[in-house]
């Protein structure tokens, strides 16, 4: 059976309790092996935590990367805007 | 490093060095760079509250080996006989790199009150993008201002 690529990994850290509060946190990692097995690459990024309290109701507080949603906001807003201008251009010619 | 023996005669008897066991290694130590704890930090207590800082990390590697040999008749060395003496030659190498990226994403602040998250920006990145969409969009104008070249 051929060994997989890419595998999705989601898994929960150590929980951390701060008064009747539990902190869990939770984390999401993609791991890559090259072909041929000669490498690979292994990406961490945080998915959100996992609150519980003492009555054990739990709550999920998702952790955004507000850095990564702005940087791909501002690309696509270039591309889509250099788009509109080649289009503006061209219908006036 | 262990030494293994291609197939005896083939390079003269000359042992090529086993990297399997040094590249198993270095992979298993990547695999294992896929951990919760590499994304949240230790706690860190102020009063009651404690500060998790987290982060996204992304590391890469990658490495080749190479071997060969050669044989042939070293005419130069034996004038009378005209076959000369074999010779052989062998040769191998390897190289490999890797690096790990790392930024902060945002803290989470526990208090007995409850829980936030503090998302972080980073400036220089959000910069750095905008500049980059700003001279995409102002060489796309300026192209199509110049009009067609003859």
């Amino acid at each position: 059976m051929a060994e997989r690529i890419l595998i999705q990994q989601t898994s929960s850290g150590e929980p951390v309790s701060v008064g009747d509060l539990t902190v869990y946190p939770v984390a999401r990692s993609y791991r890559m092996i090259f072909p041929g097995g000669q490498g690979g690459m292994v990406w961490n990024k945080p998915l959100g935590v996992i609150v519980e309290d003492s009555r054990g109701s739990r709550q999920t507080i998702p952790v955004p990367d507000v850095t990564r949603r702005l940087q791909v906001a501002i690309l696509a807003a270039g591309f889509i805007g250099s788009l509109l201008a080649w289009l503006i251009v061209k219908r006036t010619r | 490093m262990d030494k293994v023996v291609s197939s005896p005669g083939d390079a003269g008897g000359f042992e090529f060095p086993d990297t399997t066991s040094d590249v198993n290694k270095t992979m298993e130590a990547l695999i294992e760079t896929a951990n919760v704890d590499r994304v949240y930090g230790e706690p860190i207590e102020v009063g009651d509250t404690k500060i998790i800082p987290t982060s996204e990390n992304l590391t890469f590697m990658g490495f080749g080996f190479g071997s060969g040999y050669g044989q042939g008749m070293n005419e130069e060395d034996n004038e009378e006989d005209d076959e000369g003496t074999p010779m052989v030659g062998v040769g191998g190498g390897g190289g490999g790199g890797g690096r790990t990226f790392s930024r902060p994403v945002a803290v989470v602040i526990a208090s007995p009150e409850g829980v936030r998250v503090e998302p972080i920006a980073d400036r220089t990145k959000v910069i750095m993008a905008a500049i980059t969409a700003a001279g995409f969009m102002a060489s796309m104008v300026f192209r199509m201002t110049r009009g067609p070249q003859s």
